[in-house]
């Protein structure tokens, strides 16, 4: 039998569907739960991963990515406080639907949304990422050397306010990756004489310490820095308004196509991510409306917009990675965690050997796109009420998980304090706003490119004349500089991409 | 001094700060890389080569940056003039946590860090810090008691 049914026959089994549906119920909570979002629940979640098939453990992880984006729109339709940057489209138009009375409309037409941009984008990853994946194998390490400097030079433009922080932060990611053994002498390099860091720097320490727990130290800073709960009036979801006509779903099928293309061709260009997604898809919805439609005060096709966009990155970031190997989001480089863990390392290869695995992803990401419709349809009322949760609850409970999820994987204390140690950097990044997703994403592709280049460097005898045999490359290392000048000169973003 | 000048004087002051303990770090790396770095016969890349090429990269950079800001200087993030302490208490629960865990075990690693969360975010309300910690111990329990 092919690859391709038996992978699709393992999605259905009973404990990779329990696992699927266990991922986008905890991807739901963590949405909708403020203060929480999905890079860290990701990094909480691949400690639990830890101790399930590969197939199960991605599915896992998959189902926390897409219901967690979709469960963020609770928090913002109902007390107007998105819990991530991506979710802020949402309440502009979501929030004051919710003041109307019309709150369970707004979550009704969140969840399809957010629902058909999904299972839109995972079509596209299935029928784009393998015949990517064979042009990529063509690919040669001094092109796929260049391809990495150039995805590390946009997601640093893109993460943060300044490039030359962004930059930074990538090559600060890369040093990380170069502890451990070296690959071609196999001799240590850089590990202190830590016989714990021979193999490298656990990208577990690195994931759990810089998105969970630094965020959780970010949170307690902001709660303990305000006087006193500062979010909107509940609206509730007290239905005056709550059926969703045949006509309000016709007059939202075209923004919801349109927008779900908008997240397609965001989440594939590295760096960009669902935050400008939804906003790029609001903007255009709003910009093609007719002269009723009232963007801002309530507009059903703004929530939708918001929503298809934010939800169709998820899938769509996979591209390069399955393709490639190149993370395009952190989503995506925390996936990476997880299949290195279980020994898969993600790339063009995967197709070849590990191609019943990849088709199994794909089928329980459209079990998870189904899950996700029923599980936010059954919970939606159960949902709007985790929303009062304190955040004096949730910040330690998340530091408790961050510590005892590092130590679960080595059941060693060195790798609780290795992320701990991370934890306290990614704080100090965040406050002289050093992008901790560049640095994630230079530390994932570290060893890639550390290959890339050394390969390059016998293929070209280190002679850098015979880089002009190498014409793509010369012309993505172009590409890559007028990137960094284009950034340079640019006007200064006052708030960063995500 | 007019308040543009003052705040143009403050970026550039925040800007060599930064600069200075940025460039820091990339020439201590300079210096500590060889020394925790084997070498040995290579064909490609001798095992020293990327980290200190990254190294530099961080120096070159944030010179460059620096020069940058002075050229185009930027206002101060918010993030920047937050205070510290409230992170740091945390960072302290955590540190605490993590000796119990060292000491006492995941239990009461879990209980104490959860108890002294919520004591340092000022979390008073029993109606709230009873089922806290009661479902804390309860999970701890199932975890590494029962389920383990």
């Amino acid at each position: 039998m092919s690859a391709s049914v038996l992978g699709f026959a393992d999605a259905l089994r009973p404990d990779v569907v329990a696992f699927v549906f266990l991922g986008v119920l905890l991807g739901y909570v963590v949405g909708v739960l403020p203060g929480l979002n999905r890079p860290a629940a990701l990094a909480i979640a691949v400690p639990l991963s830890y101790y399930m098939s590969p197939l199960s453990a991605v599915a896992f992880l998959i189902g926390i990515a897409k219901a967690s984006g979709a469960g963020g729109a609770t928090t913002a339709i109902l007390i107007n406080t998105p819990g991530e940057p991506n979710a802020a489209a949402t309440a502009l138009d979501g929030y004051p639907l919710a003041k109307a009375g019309k709150g369970e409309k707004a979550l009704k037409v969140a969840l399809y949304a957010s629902v058909a941009g999904d299972i839109l984008a995972t079509t596209v990853l299935i029928v784009v990422a393998e015949p990517l994946a064979k042009l990529a194998l063509k690919i040669g390490p001094v092109e796929l050397a260049a391809l990495t400097l150039l995805a590390l030079t946009f997601i640093a433009a893109l993460s943060g306010k300044s490039l030359a922080r962004g930059l930074v932060a990538a090559f600060l990611g890369i040093l990380f990756a170069m502890v451990g053994t070296d690959a071609e002498t196999a001799t240590p390099r850089l590990t202190f004489g830590f016989i714990e860091l021979a193999d490298g720097v656990p990208i577990m320490a690195i994931t759990v310490g810089m998105l969970a727990f630094t965020e959780m130290l970010i949170q307690g800073q902001e709660h303990l820095a305000r006087t006193r709960e500062q979010t909107d009036e509940p609206a509730g979801v007290a239905p005056t308004d709550s059926a969703l006509t045949l006509a309000e779903i016709k007059s939202v099928t075209p923004t919801t196509l349109m927008s779900s293309a908008v997240g397609i061709v965001v989440g594939i260009i590295p760096g960009l991510g669902p935050t400008v997604a939804s906003f790029l898809a609001y903007a255009l919805a709003k910009r093609m409306a007719k002269p009723h439609e009232r963007f801002g005060e309530g507009e059903l096709k703004g929530v939708a917009a918001a929503e298809t966009a934010d939800n169709a990155v998820v899938p769509a970031s996979l591209i390069p990675l399955f393709a490639l190997g190149l993370p395009g989001s952190v989503s995506a480089a925390i996936i990476i965690a997880a299949f290195t863990v279980h020994g898969v390392t993600p790339g063009p290869r995967m197709f070849e050997e590990h191609g019943r695995l990849m088709y199994g992803i794909y089928g329980s990401m459209i079990v998870a796109s189904l899950l996700m419709l029923v599980v936010g349809r059954v919970g939606l009322s159960l949902f709007a009420k985790l929303t009062r949760v304190p955040a004096t609850v949730i910040i330690p409970t998340v530091l408790a998980l961050c510590i005892l999820g590092a130590y679960m994987e080595t059941k060693s204390v060195f790798s609780v304090w290795l992320m701990f140690g991370f934890g306290v950097l990614g704080w100090v990044m965040h406050r002289f706003d050093y992008s901790r997703i560049t640095f994630l994403i230079g530390f994932v592709v570290g060893p890639l490119f550390e290959l890339a280049v050394r390969q390059s460097i016998i293929i070209t005898h280190a002679d850098p004349v015979r880089m002009l045999q190498h014409p793509v490359a010369l012309a993505l290392v172009a590409c890559a500089l007028a990137v960094a000048m284009t950034f340079t000169l640019a006007p200064r973003r006052e708030s960063p991409a995500r | 001094m007019s308040e543009d000048e003052r705040g143009a004087a403050g970026s550039r002051r925040a800007a060599l700060g930064e600069t200075a303990a940025v460039v820091a770090f990339g020439l201590a790396a300079l210096w500590i890389i060889p020394r925790q770095t084997t070498s040995g016969p290579v064909l490609g890349l001798r095992p020293a080569l990327l980290p200190e090429l990254c190294a530099l990269a961080i120096v070159a950079i944030a010179l460059i940056g620096f020069g940058l800001r002075l050229w185009k200087p930027e206002s101060v993030a918010p993030e920047r003039l937050a205070p510290i302490w409230p992170a740091a208490l945390l960072a302290a629960v955590a540190a605490a946590g993590i000796l119990a865990l060292q000491f006492a075990g995941p239990i009461a690693c879990g209980l104490l860090i959860v108890a002294l969360g919520l004591a340092v975010l000022r979390e008073r309300r029993m109606r709230i810090v009873i089922p806290a910690l009661a479902g804390t111990a309860l999970a701890l329990v199932l975890v590494f008691q029962v389920w383990r």
